[in-house]
């Protein structure tokens, strides 16, 4: 509501159609500028954590000598540290009050035309890109490592075929070796989950 | 259930998650090779695993430590053996959160014949 003054009396009256459109474009524009940004500063830290750490993982991976030494959990700087960027990607969306990276991604579009924004995200992508490249090399060197140590000459089952009789894994609960096959007699399925880590 | 890991932490998570399964354990590794599950780093230290954990972190899903033994590397699935042994479902999973929901297992265990 604003006032006007009509002789000596202060009346209500309606805002403008048009002043409230200027009122609440510039209310926009501010909070427009605000979220824009808090988009530029979260960039910013997570192009830097993605770079920084893909020089560590250069690093730490040559000082190692060897991935099978470089992967080990027990390695302090071993490629556990690669997961250093995590957090930053779960602070972008914190900040922007999003819970999955594609509606932080959305807030992305919104600013995408401005050149600061535009150029963040170009660099951000240049480091992403960097980063699987690192990891792809890895992955070939553990495929190496682990043809070197016969890992990977194992015939592998197919639907259709049959479990072999002879091979048996030790059953955590009694301390028993039993055979898998010994598990299937019981019921018309046996469903087998394979973890890939306790944790 | 099976896993790769050693038997001291592996009572350590049927303590932990009240596992009512038998949990075997694969320490060579022998029927994960059978079954085609190799290590792999790609599949998990990629760009879209940094962000799929970044949204269970803004979830605020509690992490779940590695322990003693385990290896991230090692990747899992799922497999459904019939009662003379015979494979009759696989799903390797591709990336450390790639797992068949139970709908679609089931889905495909009814069409079975």
């Amino acid at each position: 509501m604003t006032y006007t003054y009509m002789g000596n009396k202060m009346a209500d009256v309606e805002e403008e159609p048009s002043a409230k459109r200027s009122r609440l474009e510039f209310n926009n524009k501010q909070a427009d500028s605000g979220e824009k940004d808090n988009l530029v500063t979260s960039l910013s830290k997570l192009v830097e954590s993605v770079e920084s750490i893909i020089q560590e993982g250069g690093r730490d991976c040559k000082a190692a000598g060897n991935i099978s030494d470089y992967i080990k959990l027990e390695n302090p700087r071993g490629i556990k540290l690669m997961f250093k960027p995590m957090p930053v990607y779960a602070q972008c969306m914190l900040e922007h009050d999003v819970k999955t990276w594609k509606d932080f991604e959305g807030i992305i579009k919104k600013y995408y035309k401005d050149d600061g924004v535009q150029e963040l995200i170009e660099e951000l992508l240049s480091a992403e890109d960097s980063f699987e490249h690192f990891i792809e090399i890895r992955e070939k060197e553990l495929a190496v490592a682990e043809k070197e140590n016969s890992f990977s000459e194992t015939e592998i089952l197919t639907v259709g075929q049959t479990i072999p009789r002879d091979l048996a894994l030790l059953e955590a609960q009694s301390g028993d070796s039993k055979p898998l096959t010994s598990y299937c007699e019981k019921s018309k399925f046996t469903l087998f989950v394979l973890m890939r880590h306790y944790g | 259930m099976a896993s790769n890991g050693i038997r001291d932490s592996g009572l350590e998570f049927i303590k932990s998650s009240k596992l009512s399964f038998p949990l075997l354990l694969d320490g060579t590794r022998e029927f994960y090779r059978r079954l085609g599950l190799k290590r792999s780093i790609k599949a998990v230290w990629s760009v879209p695993t940094l962000k799929y954990y970044a949204e269970e972190k803004v979830a605020e899903v509690p992490p779940t430590p590695a322990l003693l033994g385990d290896d991230l590397h090692v990747m899992g699935g799922d497999f459904v053996v019939d009662r003379e042994g015979k494979l009759v479902y696989a799903y390797p999973s591709k990336t450390s959160s790639d797992r068949p929901t139970i709908d679609k297992m089931l889905e495909e265990l009814k069409s079975l014949k």
